[in-house]
């Protein structure tokens, strides 16, 4: 295969087709083309330029759900200190469901997108408010500070575009991981026995590796392709993050 | 090619287009919307690589520069257009840029800024060089 086209093949993994043919083109262009080793270390150099942050968000996203299930799920998400009522418990549930996807959501999202993104700073906001929530929703002045600071956030965003488009993109990038994470967990429990081929505790070991590596690129997934279509694709020209 | 950046005179509708959206430029992106603004027409890829070059005497990583012009497209400083396929290049479209009136106002307010700092100082061949 001309390394041309290998170039093109290997950039549009990451790059729309159009734009991976003519970097290649450029690059075979330019004078520092010329040489095998000099093309490959320019198209080497775009892929991980283009790549890194994305690579390093994912990584960062594993490991802060890692850090949810070992560290944080006990003392912040765990509601067994103070029961929900019965006829709540569904509910609390599902809260907590969606708390550890806007756990991982932000952590992928500060390090991909940056601080200053709209969608990242409502992340972290909503974080903010349904982690105190879930820890002290049974203390009624924090309960009620968290609704309201949850409506006062909903109120500011709504003033402006981009803060209207970050509220349109979360709560659709946490419903994509939801489905995600619900196709997993349906996948495992069909085929449970395939992962349980070896000894019960290296199954057990090797299945929960699996099922979080598979959850957290469902989020992740869902998080960067909603970005990428109601965020990336309709901001304005001129606007800024 | 110094007439090219005249602009900086007297554009003062820019300039105020600048100071209302605080649009903030790094080094490389103010190098990179020059040499855009110096080519013209002309302005892709490998073309934007030599004539940085040339002026700066440094060779730019095309990475580097690939990511800061989808930044800058991003942005909306830059749009950029596909020509045609042509057999030189394997058949590869070239990919040109152009500077949008919003990225002609934050290279303005950016080199209006340098100027300022400058002024006073007589570092070409002067006491402070």
């Amino acid at each position: 295969m001309p390394k041309g086209r290998a170039a093109e093949w290997l950039l549009a993994r990451f790059l729309p087709r159009e734009n991976a043919a003519s970097i290649v083109g450029d690059l075979l262009e330019s004078p520092s083309g010329g040489g095998r080793l000099r093309f490959w270390r320019a198209v080497g150099g775009v892929v991980l330029l283009v790549v890194w942050r994305r690579a390093a968000a994912t990584l960062v996203a594993f490991v802060a759900s890692v850090l949810f299930f070992g560290v944080f799920q006990e003392p912040i998400f765990e509601f067994s200190l103070h029961p929900a009522p019965a006829a709540w418990n569904q509910v609390f549930i599902w809260i907590g469901r969606v708390g550890l996807i806007l756990w991982t959501m932000m952590c992928y999202s500060v390090v991909r997108y940056g601080v200053r993104d709209r969608f990242t700073q409502l992340a972290v906001v909503s974080v903010l408010a349904l982690g105190s929530f879930i820890r002290f929703w049974w203390v009624p002045g924090v309960g009620a500070s968290c609704v309201l600071f949850g409506i006062t956030v909903i109120a500011v965003a709504a003033a402006n575009p981009s803060g209207r488009r970050a509220m349109l993109a979360l709560p659709a990038a946490v419903f994509g991981a939801l489905v995600a994470a619900s196709l997993v967990l349906f996948l495992d429990r069909r085929y449970e026995r395939l992962v349980h081929a070896g000894p019960r505790a290296t199954g057990d070991c090797i299945e929960s590796f699996v099922l979080l590596t598979a959850i957290v690129l469902g989020i992740t997934l869902s998080c960067s392709r909603v970005h990428k279509w109601l965020i990336d694709r309709r901001a304005p020209a001129g606007a800024t993050n | 090619m110094g007439t090219r950046l005249d602009f900086l005179n007297h554009n003062t509708y820019d300039a105020g287009i600048y100071m209302r959206n605080r649009i903030t430029l790094g080094e490389f992106e103010q190098v990179v919307l020059l040499a855009i603004l110096r080519l013209g027409e002309n302005a892709y890829g490998a073309a934007i690589c030599r004539e940085i070059a040339g002026c700066t005497r440094r060779d730019p990583a095309p990475g580097a520069m690939y990511t800061t012009l989808d930044r800058l497209e991003a942005k909306g400083l830059v749009d950029s257009r596909f020509g045609d396929p042509t057999p030189e290049r394997g058949g590869r479209a070239k990919r040109y840029f152009h500077v949008t009136p919003r990225g002609r106002s934050a290279i303005v307010g950016a080199q209006r800024s340098y100027r300022r700092l400058m002024s006073g100082l007589r570092l070409f061949g002067g006491a402070d060089a």
